[in-house]
């Protein structure tokens, strides 16, 4: 008990504390200015329901995490297909893969709004050698989210190709062995043996990324922000402006009637409830297309009701 | 066990005793603290610690507490200093959020302190004092660190280049002369300027004008839609939408025009890649508009260009500029009102001087040898920087009504501003009838 005592401190006053607070808070009225919140029930909640605005920025979000998480999930498993087999500098791609993942969002997203300048920038530029008319990416409001999912995509793919580096690596090649004696193509043996077994890890990195997608804040402040500042990031036409970066609208930089703490809480909560019930309904399909290997996840999880059957 | 719980004791009272260590002050210092806190770079804040050292002198029993943070610059700053209760006792809230202070309370009211000083609002700019009294109540809230206002730069070595006469400091020029110059003074890769047939806007190397505009903010367009007659909000509180009002479509499809017809002023794109105010410091836009804070960045960067000001020309309205002005302001919360009302009143009138590199409120000092023939200083100043805070058309970028952000945002004008600024659409194509279909709406969200 004594050794877990400083992790469940840490849990109660740094997750479960706050967690309960803001619950309270989106009950409440708080510019943060007066001394204490004012007890509105449940006027935030019910202004979320009206609020014309949330429809577009979770339309936004959703786009997002359509274009994002996809290519993600792609690129990732792609990059590693090409670099979990041991060959000459496969550590010097990996690594170099890899590197954007630690760079700062923000570092990553100043860089890459340089590269999309529509006038300057090297992207455009290097399309415009081919003739062909380039979009101005970051200012049409057509392609500004496909940028933006396009640049988080360049510096998260380091981290999922290393974890399906790992899920591949642990692909026995026996069973591989096994398909090529029985015929089978290259993609019939990826198909059929290579992405079963790495299933556990695409259904990882799915839902981590999705949660990860839900919380789009910083590369769209990064690449959008104009010198006026947070409140006005979100554009083109308002094409980029995330759930997230609403609810910071609406915690410090709007002053209308709901404005503040108790609002923002309550988007945040709504947030956290989609995360919930599209995470869970990601575990419920899960059970169609995740093998785990040597286990049957039905008896794991109750072992007596087998042990009893005759 | 029992070691692992004496080690767990003997951890726990070394913690205690360095907390206790780190919470314990020098001692033998009766002196009152007082927390000041300053934003800006360190030749902002070195420039206001200078006079506040004289400040100290005068007053012994007070002690200085300084602390940098954007409360002040950023008003969301200074709600997480309120709500977590560490708000200092000075702050210097700008214009643009001086009324997001006022109005929730988080700043005195200076009127009783006024009143028992001898402090005459009548020795300030008064603009500046206009700009700082409530249009609700007549209340004051604070006192007038210094203002910056909106001037034109110009490189004087490429306008003898050009064959162009310098533009007349007392702003007697007019919006089309501005076009007509920053054409000439745009230059290709072949030495073509913007008026010949032979120009190529694909290999521009000299620029002619660069406005804040392209940024997408207010102290870059707002002057010249003032000048035209227009501008985003009106009424005595500023919570009147005239957005969509002809000389506002006017004024911007002026700044539209420079940028994608004349191709002779920075564009938002070439702005993201590199700041407008970077390329005139480095001597490759001819003109810019700008304020006194770019003098000291002239210096700092880029010593030997040969420049100088003018004040802002006039368009069909007339002549006007903007001016932001910075403020000294004390927490309604603090405990040391009377040491921070010394202070404030200390640093706006007998400290007065470059502090933030901005132009003096007080009496005279912005005219005074020290100010305005200080080293370094352009020889038009006055009539660019100082004159203009009295033309009847200039103004301040305050907000009574708190509505900017959500109106200048993307619930407002935002997307309509980036179409114009990016030719995307013509400016009428953007604004008109903006206010029915959209601002108006977001005026009445707001408090």
């Amino acid at each position: 008990m004594l050794f877990v005592l400083p992790q469940v401190v840490g849990l109660l006053l740094f997750i479960a504390v706050p967690l309960v607070a803001s619950f309270g808070y989106s009950f409440t009225k708080w510019d943060l200015i007066a001394p204490d919140p004012t007890f509105i029930g449940l006027g935030n909640w019910a202004h979320l329901l009206q609020d014309g605005r949330i429809p577009a920025v979770l339309w936004n979000t959703a786009k997002f995490i359509l274009l994002g998480t996809s290519s993600f999930l792609f690129f990732s498993l792609l990059a590693a297909l090409l670099t979990y087999v041991p060959r000459r500098f496969v550590g010097v791609y990996r690594a170099l893969l890899f590197l954007p993942y630690v760079i700062s969002q923000i570092a990553v997203g100043i860089v890459w709004r340089w590269m999309f300048n529509s006038q300057t920038g090297p992207i455009t530029l290097g399309v415009e050698l081919f003739g062909i008319h380039s979009p101005a990416w970051l200012l049409d409001p057509a392609t500004a989210i496909l940028s933006i999912a396009a640049v988080t995509t360049w510096q998260a793919v380091g981290y999922g190709m290393t974890l399906y580096v790992a899920a591949l690596q642990g692909v026995p090649t026996t069973l591989l062995e096994a398909a090529t004696i029985d015929g089978a193509n290259w993609f019939q043996r990826f198909r059929n043996v290579t992405l079963p077994m790495i299933s556990p890890t695409v259904f990882f990195l799915m839902v981590t990324s999705l949660i990860g997608a839900l919380q789009l804040f910083d590369p769209v402040v990064a690449m959008t922000t104009s010198n006026a500042g947070v409140a006005g990031a979100g554009g083109p036409s308002n094409s980029t402006r995330s759930i997230v970066l609403y609810m910071y609208n609406q915690m410090f930089n709007y002053s209308e009637q709901l404005s503040g703490l108790g609002y923002a809480a309550a988007i945040a909560w709504m947030l956290a409830i989609l995360t919930f019930v599209i995470s869970a309904l990601q575990f419920f399909v899960s059970r169609r297309w995740v093998y785990y290997d040597g286990a049957d996840r039905g008896r794991q999880r109750n072992p007596r009701k087998r042990r009893t059957r005759p | 066990m029992g070691h692992i719980k004496r080690g767990l004791i003997g951890i726990v009272a070394a913690a205690a005793l360095l907390l206790a260590a780190g919470c314990t002050t020098t001692g033998g210092d009766s002196r009152q603290n007082l927390r000041v806190m300053l934003w800006g770079n360190s030749t902002d804040i070195a420039s206001i610690k200078a006079p506040a050292a004289a400040f100290e002198k005068a007053h012994p029993e007070i002690k200085i507490v300084w602390e940098t943070g954007d409360c002040g610059v950023d008003y969301a700053a200074c709600k997480t200093l309120v709500a977590g209760k560490n708000m200092p006792d000075v702050v210097v809230p700008g214009s643009w959020n001086y009324y997001d202070m006022v109005n929730d309370g988080v700043i005195a009211d200076l009127g009783p302190f006024l009143t028992k000083s001898n402090v005459d609002l009548g020795d300030f700019t008064p603009l500046v004092v206009k700009a700082l009294t409530s249009p609700k109540d007549g209340t004051v809230h604070a006192l007038p660190m210094g203002y910056n206002v909106q001037s034109l730069y110009y490189n004087k070595a490429m306008f003898a280049a050009a064959g162009l006469a310098e533009p007349p400091a007392d702003g007697s020029y007019t919006y089309d002369d501005l076009r007509a110059w920053s054409k000439k003074l745009t230059i290709d890769e072949n030495g073509n300027n913007a008026e010949s047939p032979n120009f190529n806007p694909q290999k521009i190397k000299q620029y002619g004008y660069f406005n804040f505009a392209a940024g997408l903010i207010q102290p870059g367009y707002a002057p010249i839609l003032a000048a035209f007659g227009g501008g985003i909000l009106g009424g005595k509180l500023g919570d009147q939408c005239i957005i969509d009002k002809p000389q506002t479509i006017a004024a911007f499809q002026y700044i539209q025009d420079l940028m994608w017809k004349d191709h002779s002023t920075i564009t938002p794109q070439l702005q993201q890649e590199e700041p407008g105010y970077s390329r005139w410091i480095k001597g490759q836009v001819a003109m810019q508009q700008g304020s006194h804070e770019q003098v000291q960045q002239v210096a700092d960067q880029n010593p030997t260009l040969k420049y100088d000001m003018a004040a802002l020309p006039a368009g069909s309205a007339g002549n006007a500029t903007l001016i932001q002005i910075h403020n000294w302001a004390m927490y309604q919360g603090s405990k040391n009102k009377d040491a921070a009302w010394e202070f404030i009143k200390y640093m706006a009138t007998e400290g007065s001087g470059k502090q933030m590199g901005l132009i003096p409120a007080y009496k005279d000092v912005a005219l005074g040898s020290a100010f305005a023939q200080g080293a370094g200083e352009p020889s038009h100043l006055v009539d660019a920087q100082v004159t203009p805070a009295g033309w009847p058309k200039s103004f301040t970028n305050v907000d009574p009504a708190n509505v900017w952000a959500a109106v200048s945002g993307q619930d407002g004008f935002g997307p309509a501003l980036e179409d114009v600024m990016s030719n995307r659409k013509t400016a009428e194509q953007a604004l008109s009838g903006l206010c029915a279909s959209k601002i108006n709406g977001v005026l009445k969200l707001q408090k």
